[in-house]
């Protein structure tokens, strides 16, 4: 499958750049024969599974595809693991070979491959046969201990819709690749024979910096990364001629796509829902938070099927991950294939709304309170730069609605909290902050809030 | 500022954080229903804020203080 993704490629622009970062450019040919020669060299290495302990590079883009290309199954580690994390992982998922562009710390239970030395694998012999390999991604982990989702190459092509490359498309990788979205970013852009632009770290000022330097059309990331970009961007006078942003992983409020309208008049704003389970699911257009109501009413042919049980969304993928690689890791699938997503949401009017997530409810003295409800009035103020609702352990009603706020440098706490106290008086008394705590930054992984 | 004043200034922030009624709040001042007004959501707040400002609060220590003197007798104790 990627190798007849490329061959298309190829054969409609094969001097495109492919792969832009901070020092170094491929074109679609460039890639394409450094990819199929490594592949070459990663089917001789022993045993069926890879793993891949690296940082966001290209080298990290090639083992990718040439592992898909060599019929050899990659598990992605998030470099934010730490070594001690490694050896249970990697017993965990049977791996057999694990290439690292870090020198191991700790006696590991695997042959261990230096990153570096990737071009002596280099082999023009090619293999004897051509068959896809399956990815391994982990569960983001943000409420909990990770799962590893199995994806097979062709499922994920299959997510992608083919769009008319009228204008070659630039786009910055503001996910990681460990994470689907990164890797659905990748499946994209070759599948659309985009351009795909590594900066040259996550952080939000190389991701700028990586935006101006390539003159970057399209980004794909959450509503946090946004968060911190807005703050640092001027409304007008900057140099972004963005074209097009598409907002997920996390839920998004009406407060966040005005001010990304504002900034970025001329780009396409969509939001998606997808999953590490599911997959890509939909995409939505209309300026507005939350997923139209009419996809309920999707029939049992479409790929991807959506309903709503005690509040809960649940989700029937047709292209979504095989199944969790991990012994004793259970999908929570029922026998029809429609899978819990742990997403609770109302309907108000046309619209499923998020709630949040069900493990991270809040209970009140007996009553529920939803995190996002909370975050959505306390992100819309004009001094909250980052905001996160949480549960605190309370003796008088089990728990109080506590908030971390991250404020914009022209506001003091004092009016900040003030305000975030008058808006918050618009909820529930359960569900209005007692607890409001000042900090300077909130945890991310892969720029979603970190949850406890 | 003496712990008694601190308490009351606590207690007369929640008030307004409630949007409650202005009231008089002294060292003798009941907590609840037969004097200031505390519910249980009030209460929780007071608990929260005690906690963050002296590391440890009467109602995590299950002491049920009844008036406002209580709470300042249970630092005064401690």
């Amino acid at each position: 499958m990627i190798e007849a993704r490329f061959g298309i490629a190829l054969a409609r622009y094969p001097e495109r750049p492919f792969l832009l970062s901070s020092t170094t450019a491929f074109s679609y040919t460039d890639f394409f024969q450094y990819c199929r020669k490594l592949s070459n060299g990663l089917a001789r290495l022993n045993g069926d599974r890879l793993a891949c302990y690296m940082a966001d590079s290209t080298d990290l883009v090639a083992v990718m595809l040439a592992a898909g290309m060599s019929g050899k199954s990659l598990l992605m580690l998030n470099r934010d693991l730490t070594q001690q994390q490694l050896p249970a992982l990697l017993q965990r998922y049977n791996v057999d070979v694990l290439i690292s562009d870090l020198v191991p710390e700790v006696e590991l239970p695997v042959t261990v491959l230096g990153a570096h030395r990737l071009r002596e694998l280099i082999t023009e012999e090619p293999l004897l046969e051509t068959r896809d390999g399956e990815i391994l991604i982990l569960t983001s982990g943000t409420t909990g201990q990770p799962k590893c989702a199995r994806y097979t190459w062709p499922d994920l092509f299959a997510q992608v819709s083919e769009r008319p490359a009228l204008e070659q498309e630039r786009w910055l990788l503001a996910y990681r690749l460990n994470h689907f979205a990164g890797l659905q970013m990748l499946v994209h852009v070759l599948h659309n024979g985009s351009t795909l632009v590594l900066a040259e770290s996550n952080r939000v000022p190389h991701a700028l910096h990586a935006m101006q330097c390539h003159s970057v059309t399209h980004v794909s990331s959450t509503p946090t990364f946004w968060r911190y970009a807005l703050a640092t961007l001027p409304e007008s006078g900057h140099d972004l001629g963005l074209r097009h942003i598409t907002l997920g992983s996390e839920p998004v409020s009406a407060s966040l796509l005005e001010q990304l309208q504002r900034v970025f008049p001329r780009a396409r704003i969509v939001h998606i829902y997808a999953s590490t389970e599911a997959g890509s699911c939909v995409s939505v257009s209309d300026m507005r938070p939350g997923l139209p109501i009419s996809i309920l009413q999707r029939q049992a042919d479409a790929d991807v099927q959506f309903r709503i049980v005690e509040d809960e969304l649940y989700i029937r993928s047709a292209h979504g991950m095989k199944g969790y690689a991990g012994a004793g890791e259970i999908a929570a699938r029922d026998e029809d294939g429609w899978l819990a997503t742990g997403d609770l949401v109302r309907i108000e009017n046309d619209r499923i709304l998020f709630k949040g997530r069900r493990s991270e409810t809040i209970n009140v003295g007996g009553v529920k309170v939803h995190p996002v409800e909370v975050e959505d009035v306390i992100l819309a103020l004009p001094g909250v730069k980052l905001a996160r609702v949480f549960g605190q352990p309370n003796p008088v009603t089990g728990q109080i609605v506590a908030v971390d706020v991250v404020i914009n440098i022209d506001y003091t706490n004092l009016e900040v909290e003030e305000s975030v106290r008058e808006a918050c008086l618009a909820l529930s008394r359960h569900a209005r902050p007692r607890n409001i705590n000042f900090v300077d930054a909130l945890e991310t992984n892969n720029f979603k809030l970190k949850r406890q | 500022m003496s712990k008694e004043t601190e308490v009351i200034e606590m207690i007369k922030t929640i008030l307004k954080h409630q949007a409650m009624q202005e009231t008089e709040v002294e060292i003798s001042s009941e907590l609840y229903d037969d004097g200031i007004g505390l519910d249980s959501l009030c209460v929780a707040e007071l608990s929260a804020m005690l906690e963050k400002a002296y590391g440890s609060d009467p109602y995590t220590s299950n002491v049920m203080p009844r008036t406002v003197g209580d709470i300042v007798s249970f630092y005064g104790d401690a």
